[in-house]
């Protein structure tokens, strides 16, 4: 092994002493793309027309049949026509799904942007640049293995140990675990980038955190489906099987186990490249994850599903180190497994790429990676490094603080440049927080010169522009070589900056290199992933049917408090005398807090007044219909891409009717009245709709079976609810007297629920105390009786399991029972003295004890009565902790396996 | 000296908890002076623990309750027999920068012992009490003394004055704390000094001594700094009572700093915060016939 030692380290480092996992681990909170924002304006072309060194470079670096027919087709193409190719381009992106930071339903949207003009890798260059990075993957691999092991390289001194053990990157759990198949790079990305004479240089390592494949992906399939006549001619090597080569080395990890089950672990839709995770979980067909959907139980780990606990076998992580997990990293991350560190550690899972490769991206390391290289290869690096220096060491540090301006500085992850946001030359006050921030914290910044030549071509509205660009390529392990993707991600700069980021519309282009080429760079022949594509997984995650769930929940629950409030409107408007109203009100009031019961909402409100209404529906506190339904906005969002878009219109067109009034507190009362009964016309039409939409338009597969059980419960819990807020008035009217108040307050309170009309047909007579518990508890035909609701749920649970779980068919047993025994109450035998003989009917056979106990009228009856209302409310509200249990949290499961534990097999 | 340690340390959460994942670092370790005859670990709810060694050589105990529950149990007990170890004379004979460039050629494995960490950062005092204690000149023994005095001198030994969460910078400015707060001081000023210096978390002698004195601290565990010596020998002292640590300390978990050694360390699912009460007893058997030379 060469060790050389060139250009030793100045000993004098800025402070003997360091502050490891000090403030600045950068924001990888959320997986950011930062990285796919070209910073650094490089390009490799001079500016100007068309002609052929603007596309394509130096005659001399080009493989001339694929340039030439590319420049052909362009060339003999006019401005509106290449703009109607921009358009279709930009149509099919959009349609494809591809998006950058782009939230659904907020009004700043980024859609991904795909250049027309793609680039083209010459063949020789392809050579140089996959070899170069094999070379430094094997480097660092070396490096990784050395540092979390013997520390072989510090102890020669051939690298200084600061930037190493210094690193915020380095993790000190490492020692304690081993990389999956022994290595701890499995994916990998590299930007590369040209000087001013042309040089290719290496611009940042990306090796434990390639991001961009897919984007890299959708770009050659977006432009083979806009203009497939520009790749008849040529023979462009494909990227389409890139993810399978990955799930084949992934696979491959656990020999033993025949069928391994392999989740892309994603920190969720607050990632700017959620959709990537997305795209490469479906192209592998493997489950996207997020940390609630795993669970570590002894020393595995699990992946919830709706149909169970699956064990999983290797984790793809695309959440960074310092988030995996609380027990061991950041104890506020939530968006990882705890305990999940310790089943790495028992070697019963494996973490792609290995806990602890993000140090190989770490910049200060980029600065030492020529010695690196030579240290383990004993070979010269291929490629050089755009020149960078690590601001930990006082001279490199005063060499670029004595000119600012020929330096970028950067973190040691992350794209963030300190200085001027547009990349200018700072001014004079940017300089001096520059020097500020860096003196704080100088083993954190590295400084890279910048490099800038020329630049490439775009199109934007049919003309040429120039612009600036690098190239993002990607690895994978094979065997005990890489295979290099034969393409790349070139990110294009937008316009007027040379820093701006992509997610202000900087965009990429596809590119190309040519098949021969790729043959001739590839280390293996087997180019066929062994793994054939496999439809993707069907199962689903508990965490995924949990937010459909309480989707469900919330919009059932605004629902019914805009209705009520809407039909309170109506009644106070149209139809009601002043007495009526006076016996309607208590009733109003008294339903209401059972809506509010499961929103934790403590105040009590009213519901009588025009401005107690109007808060009700659009006041931003817990419990109103705005905050509800903002609540199953929250969910709908974290499901977005498992919603139809018809479906999500639906209720994106909601939100936007309920933002439009502004709330305000100084208005008369015919005023507010106006308000409420337009919110709540909008809020009772359309939710109903997207249930029907939905149902129309959704795979009906666990997750939307979900939102139904959900909607199922809350009305059931509504139901059951209301009937224990009457039961007081219920026993008591007849010592009242007054059949005629008795009569309005029952059928008021069948019209808030929406079921006075189904109740005339029933039983074509007056409201009736028993025919109104009988009808909302037990009659399974009328719509929001608790039974009927029930039965759907029940209908729904048993669609979703598959084979005889004991855990889940708990809850069914608990479902069915409640079904039997609301059947079965005969509700007459509270009223007998109350009401005439002639309504009494017979006890049902085997009447239930509850009901038989209280033949008797009088208070008894009363009581139990209510007793018994109560009792079937909280067998009601119990079947949510039964679903939940069962098929969304598995505490079912768990306690079951620990029962066991305790009887004796421990 | 014979102890039984008895360590009761009770989670009570505010909502119940749906899940809770625990390590803890109660393993006494078995070294010369210090021998463990028996110990267990009882968790209530009942719950099966798997084991590690960390990065600081702690055996970790880890264990998960993935259902709910409302209180968690863990108790420590053990007894073990210490005996007074004979402090490295050749060792604590050098001087202080004698003793940084011996170190020195081995930084690749003390590197961490240097630096400072999130909850012991360095300051300006920090580094005056390093100019002012340890002197490159004078041997590693009268600096390591000096400082251990003029830390138990200088600061103010306060229950309850102090948690978890303070910075050790407020304790710099009020000169009190408690055991781990004096740990902390010395660690600081030990690691600007170029000096490997670790955090130790144990139990001591809760009884009168030999001359009848207590120690503070006996209640909870307590904590101690260990430093590093040429030849790799850890020497340790106990700042808050003035002392080379000896037969009456009973060391359980080493690390960077508090954080690294924490006896119990764990994260738990639910809305609610909980409260955690620990207790500490220590009984002393009777001294036993010293064996016959």
């Amino acid at each position: 092994m060469i060790t050389e030692r060139k250009g030793q380290m100045s000993a004098r480092t800025t402070h003997p002493l360091f502050t490891p996992n000090s403030t600045l681990l950068s924001d990888y909170t959320k997986e950011t793309l930062s990285h796919l924002i070209l910073e650094e304006p490089v390009s490799e072309f001079s500016t100007g027309n068309l002609g052929t060194e603007t596309v394509l470079g130096p005659q001399d670096v080009v493989a001339p049949d694929l340039g030439d027919p590319l420049l052909q087709f362009f060339g003999n193409r006019k401005r509106n026509e290449i703009r109607n190719l921009e358009e279709r381009m930009e149509a099919t992106l959009r349609e494809m799904g591809v998006t950058f930071d782009f939230v659904r339903g907020k009004s700043v949207a980024h859609p991904w942007f795909c250049d027309l003009l793609p680039h083209i890798i010459a063949d020789h260059e392809w050579k140089q640049v996959s070899e170069a990075f094999r070379q430094r993957l094997k480097a660092f691999e070396y490096f990784l293995r050395d540092v979390y092991g013997p520390k072989e390289i510090l102890r020669s001194g051939a690298i200084p140990m600061h930037p190493v053990l210094g690193s915020p990157y380095f993790q000190r759990v490492c020692l304690s675990l081993s990389p999956p198949d022994n290595a701890y790079i499995h994916l990998a990305g590299m930007a590369v980038a040209r000087d001013q004479t042309g040089q290719l240089m290496v611009k940042n390592h990306y090796f434990s955190h390639a991001s961009g494949i897919a984007y890299m992906m959708q770009n050659r399939r977006a432009l083979a489906r806009v203009i497939p006549d520009i790749f008849r001619d040529f023979a462009v090597a494909s990227v389409a099987e890139t993810p399978l080569f990955f799930l084949d080395s992934l696979r491959q990890m656990t020999p033993d186990i025949s069928d391994p089950t392999v989740v892309l672990l994603s920190p969720g839709t607050g990632s700017a490249v959620y959709s990537e995770h997305s795209f490469l979980a479906r192209r592998m067909g493997i489950p996207l994850v997020q940390g609630d959907d795993l669970l570590v139980l002894d020393d595995h780990v699990y992946l919830k599903t709706v149909s169970g606990l699956e064990q999983v076998d290797t984790i793809y992580t695309r959440v960074a180190d310092a988030w995996l997990d609380p027990l061991v990293f950041r104890r506020d991350s939530r968006l990882g497994v705890p305990g999940l560190v310790h089943a790495v550690r028992k070697g019963r899972v494996r973490i792609v790429n290995a806990i602890g490769s993000q140090l190989a991206d770490d910049r200060a390391l980029l600065c030492f990676s020529s010695r690196i290289i030579r240290f383990y290869l004993g070979e010269n690096p291929i490629l050089p490094i755009v020149p960078s220096y690590w601001l930990g060491d006082i001279d490199q540090r005063d060499v670029v603080f004595s000119n600012l301006d020929k330096y970028r500085i950067r973190p040691l992850t992350g794209e963030r440049v300190l200085g001027d946001p547009d990349g200018q030359p700072p001014t004079a006050e940017q300089a001096a927080a520059i020097r500020t921030e860096v003196r704080k914290h100088p083993h954190l910044f590295v400084a890279q010169e910048i490099i800038e030549g020329g630049n490439t071509t775009v199109f934007n509205q049919g003309k040429r522009v120039d612009r600036f660009q690098d190239h993002l390529v990607f690895a994978t392990k094979h065997g005990h070589n890489y295979e290099v993707f034969p393409g790349a991600l070139t990110r294009v700069s937008p316009e007027n900056s040379r820093l701006m980021a992509s997610e202000l519309g900087g965009g990429s282009k596809d590119t190309w290199v040519s098949a021969r080429a790729e043959e001739a760079a590839a280390v293996s022949d087997t180019r066929k992933p062994a793994v054939d594509r496999r439809p993707p997984p069907r199962q689903v995650t508990s965490r995924v049917a949990d937010r459909f769930y309480w989707m469900g929940r919330y919009l059932e629950r605004a629902h019914c408090a805009a209705y009520m409030v809407q039909i309170i409107e109506t009644l106070e408007l149209e139809e009601l005398t002043t007495s009526e109203r006076k016996l309607y009100r208590p009733m109003w009031n008294r339903l209401l807090p059972p809506l509010e019961s499961s929103g934790g909402a403590g105040g009590r409100r009213g519901i009588t007044t025009a401005l107690e209404r109007y808060r009700l529906l659009l006041d931003r506190v817990p419990g109103t219909v705005v905050s509800t339904f903002s609540r199953a906005m929250h969910n709908a969002e974290s499901l977005q891409e498992s919603l139809s878009p018809e479906a999500w219109g639906t209720l994106v067109k909601l939100k936007a009717q309920l933002e439009r009034p502004r709330f305000r507190l100084d208005q008369q009362d015919t005023e507010y009245a106006k308000t409420t009964r337009r919110i709540a016309d909008t809020v009772v039409q359309y939710i109903p709709q997207f249930f029907a939409i939905a149902e129309d338009s959704m795979l009906a597969d666990n997750g939307w079976k979900f939102c139904e059980i959900g909607q199922m419960v809350e009305r059931a819990a509504v139901t059951a609810n209301a009937m224990v807020s009457i039961s007081k008035s219920l026993t008591k009217q007849a010592s009242r007297g007054g059949q005629h108040a008795e009569e309005i307050e029952l059928s008021a309170f069948l019209r808030l629920l929406g079921t006075r009309d189904a109740y005339r047909r029933v039983y074509q007579m007056r409201t009736a105390p028993a025919q109104v518990l009988e009808m909302l508890w037990g009659n399974p035909e009328t719509p929001r009786s608790v039974v009927r609701c029930l039965q759907r749920c029940d209908a729904l649970l048993r669609e979703s399991i598959n084979g005889g779980q004991i855990h889940s068919s708990k809850a069914i047993t608990e479902l069915e029972e409640l079904i039997f025994r609301l059947k079965r109450i005969n509700w007459h035998l509270f009223f007998v003295s109350a009401a005439d003989d002639e309504l009494a009917r017979p006890a049902a056979p085997g009447a239930s004890i509850a009901a038989a106990e209280s033949t008797e009228a009088g208070e008894f009856a009363s009581q139990s009565l209510s007793n018994l209302l109560n009792g079937l409310l909280r067998q009601t509200l119990d079947i949510h902790v039964a679903i939940s249990d069962g098929f969304l949290n598995h505490q079912a499961i768990i306690a079951q396996r620990e029962q066991l534990l305790f009887s004796g097999f421990k | 000296m014979l102890f039984e340690i008895t360590h009761i340390t009770d989670y009570v959460y505010g909502v119940v908890a749906a899940e809770a994942y625990i390590e803890a670092r109660l393993q006494p370790i078995e070294r010369p002076g210090q021998q463990i005859l028996k110990r267990k670990l009882v968790i209530a709810p009942n719950a099966a623990t798997s084991i590690y060694t960390d990065f600081f050589g702690n055996t970790v105990e880890f264990f998960s309750l993935p259902y709910r529950h409302r209180k968690l149990t863990i108790t420590n007990q053990f007894t073990v027999r210490t005996k007074k170890q004979k402090l490295p004379d050749d060792a604590l004979d050098v001087t202080v920068q004698e003793a940084r460039q011996l170190l020195g050629s081995s930084l690749a494995d003390i590197f961490d012992y240097l630096q400072p960490t999130e909850t012991v950062k360095v300051n300006k005092e920090a580094v005056q009490w390093a100019r002012r204690c340890l002197p490159g000149k004078t041997t590693i023994r009268t600096a390591l003394e000096t400082l251990n005095k003029a830390i138990y001198e200088g600061f103010e030994y306060r229950k309850g004055s102090t948690d978890n969460s303070t910075p050790l910078a407020t304790i710099w400015r009020e000169k009190k704390g408690v055991c781990q707060d004096f740990a902390h001081v010395m660690l600081s000023i030990l690691r600007t000094a170029g000096l490997p210096a670790r955090y130790v978390c144990g139990y001591i002698d809760a009884f009168p001594g030999e001359d009848d004195s207590r120690l503070v601290g006996a209640m909870a565990t307590h904590a101690w700094v260990e430093v590093l010596l040429p030849g790799q020998t850890w020497v340790a002292l106990d700042p808050t009572n003035d002392q080379w640590c000896g037969d009456r300390h009973i060391a359980v978990s080493f690390g960077r700093d508090f954080r690294d050694a924490a006896p119990l360390r764990g994260t738990f699912k639910g809305s609610g915060g909980q409260s955690l009460k620990a207790r500490v007893f220590v009984k002393k058997f009777p001294a036993e016939k010293a064996p016959r030379k």
